[in-house]
């Protein structure tokens, strides 16, 4: 029976059918009209940004040759996502990868809610096993395999550094330069110094992509950027001369050589021992590598030239020298000690490297055989504090300022230091005895000695010591500035001083003769540095050619035995090979 | 058109099943594309576990227990005050509308709007003679108390803060009232009162809500938008793609792209998104068509019940359900701004789903009672 007029319950009815056939009227728009233009709408939403890749800058040698290279290394990588049975799949891999089951389950477990971005597994396999990873990804689809740009160092020189995987802490730092979380990244050397220069710019394409992720295309009208290639870096160094270097020093102690063109502050050479291969920390290393590399007391990782100190041994007398020479506190001609092998000074003997003595001594014969005594005798004359100034004059107390990173000042104790850590007696001047022949508290690197003698050689200028010469960017040079500083210093004194060099490899009595090169006279002065540990330290300290001076070659050997046997003979090969010329090697 | 009773009953128990399946394929196609599947077991657990609920609120019998509804009232408070306290009450989102207990956690509102329901019919039906003088003049006293414990609901739902959820326990007031006859004029000036005063909220209230607001506005009337704007715009809009990438057939089950991380709240808020892109228009006018009969069932037994107190109960639990599906289809299709709604026996979450589930219970428990006590019916279905 129908009723003329709706009931109250027919209100409802009506609204109900109303309401319902608002939302169908509203999904037919949606779904079937206007499904078109929201296609339109999904496809301008769903695009990505699809980062271009960039060349890194290659560092070559002064003579263009590189040093290091890229290299595409072989990354696989898990889609957590797209794991269909990760019971199967980390069985596969464990099989391909040297990994084992339980630790990729526990990987993807730990990963399980990066949906997003693909987790590394290993970042080197080698091509087979990349090709055998391809063959299964129909089975395996989680699994990529991509190239990624490693780097090659043809030269396993310290100061390169290596560069590695982007540590969380360097992306958060980073990652407003365009880093990405996959990214490599110089971790120590030039590689991180340059970091800025080296990487290059990276461009990105706008790539359409659809519901299942797979691209389209580059985007309509997109607005791509081109990526900038990183700039290349031409060092000072001469890599024939590096190679030499690493091969002279012992490998099996703690060693350095520094070569240094003394007219403009370029480092030729700069070899530490013992080495490590940057190599292995690119493109991954095993367990026992690295704990070769930790346990070894030689710190293989340790840039000897510049990021270590050691007591500089009688190669800092040219410094002492130097100063009573300015402060006319002694006339050089005055024979002003007769060396009887040593000197009693405050109840304590102090003895001389030549028990027997080395009889009568003006300076010149001090430095040519290196006689403590006479240095010893200084010491009464020589205000420290007033010493020390004349120290930081020439930034033996502070970094060098080389281009390079976790540089180590050296030190050099003023009277309030031994005050305070030598609380019963403090400062004494018997102290003073020992900084005079580089002994004590006084400590430099290899590095800031090689600046010292240069500015001694290039008529007192101190340079920053610098690797890098100019950037290479698209064949055109790009200079860089070094700076540079007139040390106050009399000409006679520095005139005096390369005379004492010149005596001490060349004239009669001499105790660098080892260093002797033919056609070049090489100046130089050697250095054996006591230390509690065992044998000296040997030092060397060369200038060559001695009457208008290019190269300073200093050369360390922890506790390498004395200067004249263990350090000049490499100081000569160096600077024989440099000048092509041949060593002499006689005392 | 004549449809006997018990076979409506039976209509009812056959879409609740039926939209039953449909939640769990549909949450199955959403988990899918990963290999935990542990929210689809937890969900069928809950499913499970929901029997023997729904058999017990089957066969109760609601007019020897309802002298008990006012102290549920007590209930529904403590379970209100408690989303603020902590370790019980959780905040999410900088919301406090949350109860964990366990492993256990649920949305207070939901059981306080049942509670607000069964005292509100309990009431009403008890207090009949009041309901002749409901006129404007005369509700404010005849009222007071249930007006009271509405404002006192709402007004702790509010400041969750749950907007919606509020505005719903509102609708579900005024249509209970609406079916009690309450004098139409005094509906209205109340309905237009709330309204006034939700617009105030809206306009003096939380900047950040205004701003969605107003943003969804402008949204929809095609102005264009700044970039924050658009961000705030996200969750519609990817709403609707997800609806338009359907088409007519939809792209068929686990092909979807939406639950994929592109749509916010796949398994919740938006999963009617996820029906429209993988069953297409024709499977979501199912759904919704299976939603309308489902309504239209339950208010037809809700208008042949016996008594006052079930017809109320009845409507009560039926608009419980309506106007969550209401609110769940209408943010996905973007007619109303986006809100954290789910949709009954679709969406993902366990202790919604026993609701619904028990109001179906509820509905074919005190029909079944009517229509043993009358036999056949005698009443005209519209």
């Amino acid at each position: 029976m129908k009723s003329k007029n709706f009931q109250k319950e027919d209100y409802f009815f009506f609204s109900i059918l109303l309401i319902f056939g608002i939302l169908l009227f509203f999904l037919f728009k949606f779904q079937i009209i206007e499904g078109e233009k929201f296609k339109e709408i999904a496809g301008k939403n769903y695009f990505r940004i699809a980062k271009k890749t960039t060349k890194r800058g290659i560092i070559y040698d002064k003579n263009f040759q590189p040093l290091v290279e890229n290299v595409p290394l072989l990354a696989v990588y898990i889609d957590i996502g797209k794991i269909k049975d990760k019971e199967k799949l980390a069985q596969f891999l464990s099989e391909n990868l040297s990994l084992s089951k339980e630790k990729i389950v526990k990987i993807i477990y730990e990963n399980r809610f990066r949906k997003f971005a693909p987790i590394l597994l290993d970042s080197n396999i080698g091509l087979e096993t990349a090709i055998k990873l391809s063959e299964m990804i129909s089975k395996f689809p989680s699994i990529l395999v991509k190239a990624e740009s490693g780097r090659n160092y043809i030269l396993e020189s310290h100061f390169l550094g290596y560069v590695g995987k982007i540590s969380r802490k360097e992306y958060n730092s980073w990652k407003d330069k365009g880093y990405a979380r996959t990214d490599y990244i110089g971790k120590v050397g030039l590689e991180k110094f340059y970091e800025a220069e080296l990487k290059g710019k990276k461009g990105y394409d706008v790539i359409q992509v659809d519901a299942a992720g797979n691209s389209f295309g580059l985007m309509k009208n997109s607005t791509g950027k081109q990526s900038i290639e990183g700039k290349n870096l031409v060092l000072t160094i001469d890599a024939e001369l590096q190679k030499l270097a690493e091969k002279l020093l012992p490998s099996d102690k703690a060693s350095a050589l520094v070569a240094m063109n003394c007219k403009t502050g370029g480092i030729i050479a700069s070899a530490s021992k013992p080495k490590y291969n940057p190599n292995k920390f690119v493109s991954g290393m095993n367990q026992k590598y690295w704990q070769s590399i930790v346990e070894n007391k030689d710190k293989p990782l340790l840039d000897k030239t510049y990021n270590a100190t050691y007591p500089p041994g009688s190669i800092f007398k040219l410094l002492v020298a130097a100063y009573v020479l300015e402060n006319k506190l002694v006339n050089p001609d005055e024979e002003l000690v007769d060396c009887k092998g040593g000197v009693e000074y405050g109840g304590r003997f102090y003895g001389c490297w030549k028990k027997e003595g080395h009889g009568k001594m003006n300076l010149l014969d001090a430095i040519r055989e290196s006689c403590d005594t006479y240095f010893y005798k200084l010491a009464e004359m020589i205000n420290l504090d007033d010493f020390k100034k004349f120290v930081d004059i020439f930034g033996l107390t502070e970094k060098t300022g080389v281009d390079i990173m976790n540089e180590r000042a050296g030190f050099f104790p003023t009277s309030d230091w031994y005050d305070k850590n030598y609380s019963k007696f403090g400062w004494t001047r018997g102290h003073l005895l020992n900084l005079m022949i580089g002994q004590g508290e006084v400590l430099v690197t290899p590095l800031s000695m090689a600046c010292f003698y240069s500015a001694i050689a290039n008529g007192g200028i101190l340079h920053k010591p610098h690797f890098v010469d100019y950037f290479y960017v698209d064949g055109k040079k790009e200079k860089i500035e070094n700076e540079k500083t007139q040390i106050p210093i009399k000409r006679e004194t520095l005139e005096f001083l390369m005379k004492s060099l010149d005596a001490a490899v060349n004239e009669k009595r001499r105790t660098g003769g080892m260093a002797r090169v033919t056609n070049i006279k090489v100046g130089g002065k050697t250095g054996s540095a006591e230390n509690y540990k065992g044998d000296t330290h040997a030092w060397f300290s060369a200038v060559a050619p001695i009457d208008n001076p290019e190269i300073v070659v200093i050369v360390f050997i922890e506790n390498g035995g004395s200067g004249a046997d263990a350090a000049a003979p490499l100081a000569g090969k160096i600077i024989a090979h440099y000048f092509g010329e041949e060593p002499i090697l006689l005392y | 058109m004549r449809i006997q009773t018990k076979a409506i009953e039976n209509y009812i128990l056959f879409i609740y099943i039926f939209l039953v399946l449909i939640g769990i394929s549909i949450l199955g196609s959403i988990t899918s594309f990963r290999f935990d599947n542990k929210d689809f077991i937890k969900q069928i657990i809950w499913i499970l576990g929901s029997i023997p609920f729904f058999y017990l609120f089957y066969s109760i019998d609601f007019e020897k227990i309802r002298k008990t509804f006012f102290y549920l009232l007590f209930f529904g408070l403590l379970l209100l005050i408690a989303t603020k306290i902590p370790p019980i009450g959780v905040t999410i989102n900088n919301a406090n509308r949350w109860i964990k207990i366990g492993s256990i956690s649920f949305q207070p509102s939901t059981f306080a709007r049942i509670i607000f329901i069964l005292y509100l019919a309990h009431f009403l039906s008890k207090n009949r003679k009041l309901i002749e003088k409901s006129n404007l003049g005369k509700f404010p006293q005849n009222f007071a108390f249930t007006t009271f414990i509405f404002l006192i609901f709402a007004g702790l739902i509010l400041q969750e803060p749950d907007f919606s959820t509020t505005l719903i326990l509102f609708m579900i007031w005024l249509s209970i009232l609406f079916v009690a006859r309450i004098k139409f004029s005094t509906i209205l000036v109340i309905f237009l009162l709330v309204v006034i005063s939700a617009t105030l909220y809206l306009e003096f209230g939380d900047k950040f809500r205004k701003t969605r607001y107003i943003t969804f506005v402008k949204y929809n009337l095609g102005m264009n938008l700044s970039k924050e704007e658009i961000d705030k715009m996200h969750q519609p809009k990817e709403g609707l793609v997800a609806l338009s990438n359907g088409r007519l057939f939809g792209k068929g089950g686990k092909k979807g792209r939406a639950k994929m991380f592109y749509l916010p709240f796949p398994k919740t808020d938006y999963v009617f998104g996820i029906v429209g892109e993988e069953s297409g228009f024709i499977g979501s006018t199912i759904l919704i068509i299976l939603y309308f009969f489902l309504i239209l069932f339950a208010l037809t037994l809700a208008q042949r019940a016996d008594t006052l107190f079930a017809t109320l109960l009845i409507a009560g639990f039926t608009f419980n359900m309506a106007y969550n599906i209401l609110v769940n289809i209408a943010v996905v299709t973007c007619l109303i701004p986006s809100t954290g709604v789910s949709l009954p026996f679709i969406s993902y979450g366990g202790s919604a789903f026993l609701v619904d589930s028990i109001s179906i219970a509820v509905i074919l428990n005190l029909s079944k009672k009517s229509r043993r006590k009358y036999g056949k019916n005698q009443f005209q279905i519209v």
